[in-house]
This record gives C-alpha cells, sequence and structure tokens, in this order.
C-alpha cells in the first residue's frame, strides 16, 4: 500500500531529515512509528499524505508514484487516508459535531447519515456532553478525541495518527487503540507515530523507529497480529463497536 | 450549487462581508439608471428612425386653399403619392390646428385664421426624391408651396440617443468591471485571512472547487443583499424623477409610460432592466470562483 524507495526529505535550507528511507506498510497492518522527540516521525506521516514530496527517491501510494500525483489527483487520495495531526488541526470557530462531520460533507454524504453517525462516534470517544463545543473551549484531550473521531469518521483505508494518545490518560488511550484496532479489524491499515513506548509494548503489533534520519524496523511483521495484551480496567469500555454502523464516505 | 454558504470558513467576519455588500448595492443602482437610460434612449432612437426620420412635410399656403382650388389641390396630392418610396400620405386635418390654436388665439379668431394646409408624406426609409426639385414643381401649382424633410434634424437627434444609449452600455459595462475588481480583492484578502482553515480543508480531502464554492455563495448572498437594496433604490430614484417631471403621473399604471418619455416600455425591456442586479450577482459570483481557485492553486494543496 506504501513504498518507500530510498526516500531522502529535507526542508528547504537544512540538511535531510530522512534520508535512504526504505520500507513497506503492507496492506490492513498495523504498524506503530518510534523514535525521539525530532526524528522525523510527523515529517514521514507527512510524506504518506502528501504535504511533503520527497525530495529524492521514490514513494509509492495506494499504487501510485507520489511525484505524478497532480494537484488534482490529491483530494481523491486523501479521502481514502484519515489523519489525527499532532497540533489536532480543528477548524476552531466549527462545533465538535461539525469538525467531526466535515470529512462526510466534503465527501457528499447525506445529512441524514451526518446526524446519524457523527454522535454515535463522539460518544464513543467519550465527547457525549461536548457535541456543540468549540474546540478553544475543550480541553486537550478532549480536542485529541474530536480530531481522532473526525479522521476516522469516513472509515479511511489508511489511518495515519501522529502522537495520537499524547494529551490523554492511559485509560483513554488504551480506549482509542482499540478504536483503532476496531478499525483495523473492518480492513484499515492503521500507522500510529507515538514515544508512549508503554502503549507499543502493550499492543503487539510491528513497529518502525525512526533515528538519525532512518527507518529501521524493530519488531516484524507477523509477529502475533491482532488481540493486544491484557491490560487494567480501562478496557471494558471496548465492547461495543464503534463502527459497526458506519458506512464508507 | 455553490448558492448557499455552508459556514466551513467563517466568511461573515472578514472586513468583506462590511464592505462588499454596500459597493455592490451601489454597483446595482448604477447598472439600473444606465440600463434604464439605455432601453430608454434604444426605444426613442429607434422610434424617431423609423417614424419621424421618413416623413416629409409638405406645407401649401391658406391664401390658396379655398374651394376653387380643389382640382389643383388634388393634382398636388397625385403628384405626392407618385413619388418613389412614399407608404402614405396622410392630411392634416385643419380643425385639429385650430383646436391647438384655440386655447391661445381664442376659438373664434382660431377658427377664421387662415391655416396652411400640411402634408405628412410617409416614407418607408428617409426619401431620396429630390425635395427641392419637388418643392420646385409644387410651387408652379402653389407658389409659396414647402416641402420640409425631418430627415436631416432628426438624425442629429437619433446619433444623440444612440450615443445616450451606448453611454448607458458603458456605465453598466464600467459598473460590471469595477466589481468584478472589486469581488477579486476581497475575495484574495479573505483567502489569505482563512489560509489555515482552507490547508485543513485540503488535508481532509476538500477540493478546491468545494472550498470555492463557499466563497462564491459568500459572495453571491452579499450581491443579493447589496443588489436588493441598489435596485430598490434606483426604482424610487427613478420614480422620484418621474414625479418631479410631471407631479400627476405618478400613480402607478402612469409611472412606467412616464419614465420612457410617454412611450410604453415592453415587458422585454423591462426584464432587460430587472436583470441588472441579477447581472452584477451572476458576473459576481462567477468572479468569485475564478479568483479563488486562481488564489488556491497559489497555496500547497
Ligand atoms: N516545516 C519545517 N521546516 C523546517 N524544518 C522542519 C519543519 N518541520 C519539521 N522540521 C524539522 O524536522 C525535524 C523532524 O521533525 P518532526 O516534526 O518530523 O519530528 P517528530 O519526530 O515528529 O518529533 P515529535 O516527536 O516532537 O513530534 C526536526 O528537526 C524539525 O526541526
Ligand atoms: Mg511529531
Amino acid at each position: 500500500m506504501i513504498q518507500f524507495d530510498k526516500v531522502e526529505l529535507r526542508y528547504p535550507g537544512s540538511p535531510a531529515i530522512l534520508s535512504d528511507v526504505n520500507f513497506a506498510v503492507e496492506e490492513s497492518s498495523f504498524q506503530f512509528i518510534t523514535g525521539a522527540s525530532g526524528a522525523g516521525k510527523s515529517s514521514l506521516l507527512k510524506l504518506m499524505y502528501l504535504g511533503l514530496k520527497p525530495s529524492r527517491g521514490r514513494l509509492s501510494l495506494f499504487g501510485q508514484n507520489a511525484a505524478t500525483i497532480g494537484r488534482d489527483g490529491i483530494p481523491a487520495l486523501r479521502r481514502r487516508i484519515g489523519i489525527v495531526f499532532q497540533d489536532f488541526r480543528l477548524i476552531p470557530h466549527l462545533s465538535a459535531l461539525d469538525n467531526v462531520a466535515l470529512p462526510l460533507r466534503i465527501a457528499g454524504a447525506r445529512e441524514s447519515a451526518i446526524r446519524e453517525y457523527v454522535p454515535e462516534l463522539l460518544e464513543w470517544v467519550g465527547l457525549s456532553g461536548h457535541f456543540d463545543s468549540l474546540p478553544h473551549t475543550l480541553s486537550g484531550g478532549q480536542q485529541q478525541r474530536v480530531a481522532i473521531a473526525r479522521a476516522v469518521i469516513g472509515r479511511p483505508q489508511l489511518l495515519l495518527a501522529d502522537e495520537p494518545t499524547g494529551n490523554v490518560d492511559d485509560g483513554v488511550a488504551v480506549r482509542l487503540l482499540y478504536l483503532f484496532e476496531e478499525l483495523h479489524k473492518m480492513g484499515t491499515t492503521v500507522l500510529i507515530a507515538t514515544h508512549n513506548r508503554a502503549l507499543v509494548e502493550r499492543f503487539d503489533h510491528p513497529c518502525l523507529n525512526v533515528d538519525g534520519g532512518r527507518v529501521t524496523r524493530v519488531r516484524g511483521q507477523g509477529s502475533r497480529r491482532s488481540e493486544p495484551r491484557p491490560v487494567g480496567a480501562a478496557t471494558s469500555g471496548g465492547t461495543s463497536n464503534p463502527s459497526k454502523h458506519r458506512h464508507r464516505g | 450549487m455553490a448558492l448557499i454558504p455552508r459556514g466551513d470558513i467563517p466568511l461573515s467576519h472578514d472586513p468583506s462581508a462590511r464592505y462588499l455588500p454596500w459597493l455592490l448595492g451601489i454597483m446595482c443602482y448604477f447598472a439600473v439608471l444606465a440600463s434604464v437610460g439605455a432601453v430608454i434612449s434604444h426605444q426613442l432612437a429607434a422610434r424617431w428612425d423609423f417614424a419621424l426620420g421618413s416623413v416629409v412635410t409638405v406645407q401649401i399656403p391658406a391664401a390658396v386653399t379655398e374651394g376653387s382650388d380643389a382640382p389643383r389641390l388634388s393634382q398636388a396630392e397625385r403628384m405626392m403619392r407618385q413619388l418613389p418610396g412614399i407608404l402614405r400620405l396622410v392630411r392634416v386635418d385643419t380643425s385639429r390646428s385650430v383646436e391647438l390654436l384655440a386655447p391661445w388665439l381664442g376659438a373664434e379668431l382660431a377658427a377664421d385664421l387662415p391655416l396652411p394646409r400640411l402634408f405628412d408624406l410617409h416614407f418607408a426609409a428617409p426619401p431620396e426624391v429630390d425635395l427641392k426639385q419637388f418643392e420646385a414643381r409644387l410651387g408652379e401649382l402653389f407658389p409659396g408651396a414647402m416641402v420640409e424633410a425631418h430627415t436631416q434634424w432628426m438624425s442629429h437627434v437619433a446619433k444623440l440617443t444612440r450615443a445616450v444609449e451606448a453611454l448607458g452600455l458603458t456605465v453598466l459595462a464600467l459598473v460590471i468591471g469595477a466589481s468584478v475588481v472589486a469581488v477579486i480583492f476581497a475575495v484574495r484578502t479573505s483567502v489569505s485571512i482563512h489560509r489555515e482553515v482552507i490547508s485543513i480543508l485540503h488535508l481532509i480531502g476538500a477540493r478546491d472547487g468545494y472550498i470555492a464554492s463557499e466563497f462564491q455563495a459568500h459572495v453571491l448572498k452579499m450581491a443579493l443583499r447589496g443588489g436588493l437594496v441598489g435596485g430598490f433604490l434606483a426604482v424610487a430614484t427613478l420614480a422620484g424623477v418621474a414625479a418631479a417631471l410631471e407631479p400627476e403621473a405618478v400613480d402607478s399604471a402612469n409611472l412606467i409610460p412616464t419614465l420612457l418619455g410617454g412611450l410604453p416600455a415592453g415587458i422585454v425591456e423591462w426584464i432587460l432592466i430587472a436583470s441588472a442586479p441579477v447581472l452584477v450577482a451572476f458576473v459576481a459570483w462567477i468572479a468569485a470562483r475564478l479568483s479563488v481557485l486562481g488564489a488556491l492553486r497559489k497555496m500547497n494543496p
């Protein structure tokens, strides 16, 4: 689904952030990306949603060479990708509900569908009382959950989550990871960038590490996919399936 | 269809939201006045070209037009009817002339006044006959007979009205051009104000067209609001002018003919006039789309 071939990335006027990056993300896989702060995790994700183009090398997304995807091809590609931004990037004047509804609206979904699915998902991420709240009235963790809901509402084929649990307590973090696993079970390829080692340890998924501009695999694919290791009481909420009714936007 | 703002981008708080409706309202005001001017002049010019530009008046002195002169008179009429290109000959009724003069001279005096006999010769087009020569031939029958073509001075008037019409259309074009410039300027400012929101929309898969439609709907709303006010004020102005010119005419039935210099305007002309604000709004809507798309192309998607 994603293939990096000798990819190099440099921001204008600075040395290469990433160099000689070679790895593939298989369809329907679930992977973590770890690395120290400033290592280049966000930059790596940015390449994958075409927020940046490689300075060198070849990157292919959904079987297309990123270099050949023109401006007009980008929106269609992005609709197949759900992105949780490290800085959330919620639209400040829209309520939590409208922020989450946005991908569906952009995709031209019916309002009746929006009214059905969006509140359900917001409830699932624990924001029942905040449908009409503006982002600046929400805590960091609440904003993060709005951002996650917005990323998954359209049931994307690829989910890129940048530090999606950075602002929530462990219980909520695990619960959000369950949401990602639900999506994964329905076929979404999930990539999560995080420096939360404990979380990575708790879920048994392949893991890539970014260090010194290189990306290396620290925990291989084919390791026991699927069920996470048993965790505490926080997992008990994970019985309902947040995505079972959802449609593809 | 880019008609109703969705509110994804908070455009209603932009500076342009405050001045653009006014500006477009003023533009619509001038657009309506300019199109009324153009339509009136067009009608007048067309009518005068046709009706007056091709009319020749023949005047036979009063002294010789008594009953005994009937044979000569009919011979003169025959000569007139034989002119090439003539459509019809209208004998101007002397009693009508008397009526016109009565208020000035008193009914009796007017009735006794020896009035010249007048004929209107209507031609399909401005006559090509040598009118001087025709006047000389008539002069042999009735010394002092005069043949007067309106063509020349009428063509001046027609040219003038054509010029007024062209002026009206030029003003309309300028108004539309100025609206386009104002919209382009406002939209570019808005795009840079909302750069951040636009980039989020791009990141979650919005096409440029989706973003542009938000701006279009916003501009259309402002243009229609301004156009409504501007159009209303323009009609009020016209009614005021009409009232000043002819106070008794300002009941609704007479207003329209009065506005058009006594010429009843057709429904087509009124549709043209009413469409001026709609035209301004439509042009603003298109200008908004093109300028947003242009500005977005300069941003990274
Ligand atoms: N727009 C930019 N222009 C120039 N340099 C940048 C830009 N964005 C990031 N960088 C640099 O690229 C490097 C990698 O940044 P990046 O945000 O990818 O790191 P990260 O691994 O996501 O860090 P963190 O864990 O703190 O989020 C950093 O050294 C940063 O200074
Ligand atoms: Mg980062």
